[in-house]
């Protein structure tokens, strides 16, 4: 990947945040869109050739359509329409083709299919911008701004999905005590780095077998470990990858939101859908549940749009039938918990019942990990050896 | 603190590199350079590797009589377990360069292990590849056999500076032993070698020489340029494999399409084959699959010796 | 206890800005050199991971 390349830190991260100090107000978003443009064109093309490289010209072009956005406009609209496109004609075209021709061959299959670098990212970004211009709660900023917004690379690849919001105060201010956020910043990125291969990758020693071969042969309690393992490694992972970023975008004096608050040990999946992927969480609210009506609405429409997001979410993680079943199984747990907090009323405060809805909540966000990391068919074959021998 | 952890790397660099001096690739690096007039070389991986008994190989070579001319031998045996056939090219090249009085190269190989190719890049030089990060191997050769680009080159030469990346292997091996454990709990544990290499992984099948017969693996070609370019005779000897290796393996179709390309290459090039992998019929002469035990190794160097005393080895001028 | 435990993670870990209270009397020149060479003795430790196999020979 990207971050553990020294690459990404000699060859951009360093030389970007130096000169962002360096030069003058009007001149550090374009820092930040050049250096964003250089990073997409050399990642991508290592990652998919010229066609990646090429795809810059989203960027360019959603900068450009951007410049219509204005509150109440349909142009927004269309904006919001064309980011789904993006994502929908880049990550989903094989599998939704696919299922329009099951069980026979697929004519409209794309065979040189390849994902833009970040595409699950900046298309969240993108309709975003146009989801708050069209509402009036963003300012328009200047085409520079808007390009470093969407160009920031530090947070281009895998989040944390920013806000414009958000993140154009701190970009118009002057960044003060640089020596201060360096320290905070590298600290962070040594600490992320840290965790990503001292944690992370050690797990893959574990998650390496999770396939079929591996899972018929294996005692049954090492399974559990191997689950186990697994959502150590994703949690390790993915907050790695989410501390060098922040603490990327600390070098510039710029901050980012948090993308994880201790997730594995909250009491109730709610509370840990507020704590894991925190930024996607909460563009998954602002934009797909509200807008679908929220908690607003009569309890069996709430369940409705609980279930909605969460197959989208699942959806947005992987084009694939088990990343639908994952999706489902937390929609299925956030109604429950839903229905059961209806009926218990508020949560209780006692040592043991405490600790329980916390173990309880470990096993089932656990539990779902299979579904995730492998295709329906083993996972079905992993959840039969774990339960059934 | 940034003064702090600079003073820290600076030591941990130097404690890294004394710790690092007696590495098996750097022994087997200062044992070339202190050979004495060695005439023979030998290179290859572990099926080699401290399996050249040089007395046996000369009582072979004497018991060919007439035949041998009196020939006696000096071997170089650079083989080193765990390399593959970058690593040996850099090891054999090293000693071409150290001793130019070197007539004859012997290289041993199994399987498709002659014209496999391998892409390597400046990460996975890890383990005994790490051979590449040593000062005594020039870098525009390292280029030319691994096919390094530009950058690579330079971040070869970058990783080179710094002890703390070239002798990184001393650490990385126990990363790589804990992982190892780790992935063996509660799995029944795949029959291997004696290098950790299962048995299941044997079974690759050499479908771009099949259809392009034309060249050995670019490592070996660099190798053997240089070989030709010094008037040396070379001498591709397929080593003694064990009798189950040889059932399962060496009776496909396959493999046999297979030798009979490969020995026509060799025949083109003017090398000479020796076909060994039947020497050893009986199971107990192997550690495993495929490595010699050490009494295995002296009655190998001594049919060896008789076969290389037949050799035209005594080409170069002045010898 | 907990509370605290966190603070002091998420502050040596870059998190926070502010330190939890068990270091507010440990000057940050200190905590941080320890913290930088301890992340740097794990990743240097640990970055050569793959699942490649690679043999181990010494």
């Amino acid at each position: 990947m990207i971050f553990n390349t020294f690459v990404y830190y000699v060859l951009f991260l360093l030389p970007a945040a130096a000169l962002y100090r360096w030069v003058g107000a009007r001149s550090r978003p374009w820092v930040i869109a050049v250096s964003g443009c250089l990073f997409f064109v050399y990642f991508a093309y290592s990652l998919a050739g010229l066609p990646g490289t090429l795809c810059l010209g989203i960027f360019l072009w959603e900068a450009l359509t951007s410049r219509l956005y204005q509150q109440g406009s349909r142009w927004c609209l269309v904006g919001m329409l064309q980011s789904v496109l993006f994502l929908g004609i880049f990550k989903y075209w094989n599998f939704f083709s696919g299922i329009l021709f099951w069980r026979h061959a697929n004519p409209l299959h794309w065979r040189g299919a390849f994902l833009p670098l970040g595409i699950s990212f900046f298309t969240f970004e993108f309709y975003h911008y146009a989801f708050d211009r069209r509402a009036g709660r963003s300012e328009k900023g200047t085409l520079g701004e808007y390009l470093a917004f969407i160009l920031f690379f530090p947070t281009m690849v895998a989040g944390p999905i920013k806000r414009f919001q958000d993140f154009l105060p701190k970009l118009r201010a002057t960044p003060e005590d640089w020596q201060h956020d360096w320290e905070r910043g590298l600290t962070r990125i040594l600490t992320g780095l840290a965790k990503k291969f001292a944690i992370a990758d050690l797990m893959t020693a574990w998650t390496v077998h999770l396939n079929r071969h591996d899972i018929a042969l294996a005692d049954r309690p090492v399974l559990l470990l191997w689950l186990f393992a697994y959502g150590l490694q994703i949690y390790a992972d993915f907050s790695a990858y989410s501390d060098i970023a922040i603490g990327s975008a600390r070098l510039f004096g710029l901050g980012v939101p948090e993308n994880f608050n201790w997730p594995y040990g909250r009491r109730n999946i709610q509370s840990f859908w507020r704590c894991w992927h925190m930024s996607f969480t909460r563009w998954l609210i602002d934009y797909v549940f509200v807008p679908l009506g929220g908690s607003r609405v009569p309890l069996p429409r709430v369940c409705f749009n609980i279930l909605a997001v969460m197959l989208i979410c699942g959806l947005w993680h992987g084009a694939g039938w088990n990343f639908l079943a994952w999706g489902l199984w937390h929609g299925i747990l956030l109604v429950i918990h839903r229905l059961w907090r209806r009926v218990r009323g508020a949560p209780s405060t006692h040592a043991v019942p405490v600790l329980a809805s916390r173990a309880l909540t470990f096993l089932a966000v656990n539990a779902g990990w299979a579904l995730f990391c492998m295709d329906l068919s083993t996972a079905t074959l992993f959840y039969r050896r774990l339960l059934a021998g | 603190m940034l003064v702090i952890c600079l003073v820290s790397l600076v030591a941990g660099n130097v404690l890294l590199w004394i710790w690092s001096r007696g590495l098996n690739f750097r022994k087997d690096l200062d044992n070339i350079q202190q050979a004495r007039n060695p005439d023979i070389l030998f290179v290859g991986n572990s099926l080699l590797d401290y399996r050249i008994d040089s007395a046996a190989l000369n009582q072979g070579a004497a018991n060919q009589g007439a035949a041998s001319g009196g020939q006696t031998f000096t071997p170089l045996n650079t083989a080193l377990g765990a390399t593959d056939a970058n690593d040996q090219a850099f090891l054999a090249l090293y000693a071409l360069q150290q001793h130019p009085q070197l007539h004859t190269m012997v290289v041993g190989f199994y399987d498709y292990q002659l014209t496999e190719e391998d892409r390597v890049t400046p990460v996975d030089l890890v383990g005994n590849h790490s051979i590449a990060f040593d000062s005594r191997i020039p870098v525009r050769e390292i280029a030319a056999v691994d096919h390094f680009d530009t950058f690579q080159t330079g971040e070869l030469l970058l990783l080179r500076i710094l002890p703390m990346a070239a002798c990184r292997v001393n650490i990385w091996k126990y990363a790589e032993r804990l992982r190892r454990s780790m992935g063996g709990l509660g799995i029944r544990p795949e029959t291997t070698e004696i290098m950790g290499r299962p048995r299941s992984y044997y079974v690759t099948e050499p479908r771009r020489f099949l259809e392009d017969p034309s060249h050995f693996d670019s490592s070996y070609e660099y190798l053997f340029s240089q070989a030709t370019a010094a008037r040396m005779h070379v001498v591709l000897v397929l080593m003694p494999m064990s009798p189950i290796h040889r059932k399962v393996y060496y009776t496909r179709q396959t493999w046999q399409d297979y030798m009979v390309k490969l020995q026509s290459l060799s025949q083109q090039r003017g090398f000479t084959f020796v076909d060994a992998s039947a020497w050893m019929p009986d199971a107990t002469q192997f550690e495993d699959a495929i490595h010699m035990t050490g009494t295995a190794a002296t009655a190998f160097s001594f049919r060896l010796g008789a076969e290389l005393a037949t050799v035209p080895g005594d080409t170069k001028p002045g010898n | 206890m907990l509370t605290n435990l966190r603070e002091t993670i998420e502050y040596l870990a870059g998190q926070r800005d502010e330190p939890g209270p068990w270091l507010l009397r440990t000057p940050t020149w200190i905590s941080g050199s320890i913290v930088w060479l301890l992340a740097i003795a794990l990743i240097y430790c640990f970055c050569g991971q793959s699942t490649q196999f690679t043999y181990i020979n010494f």
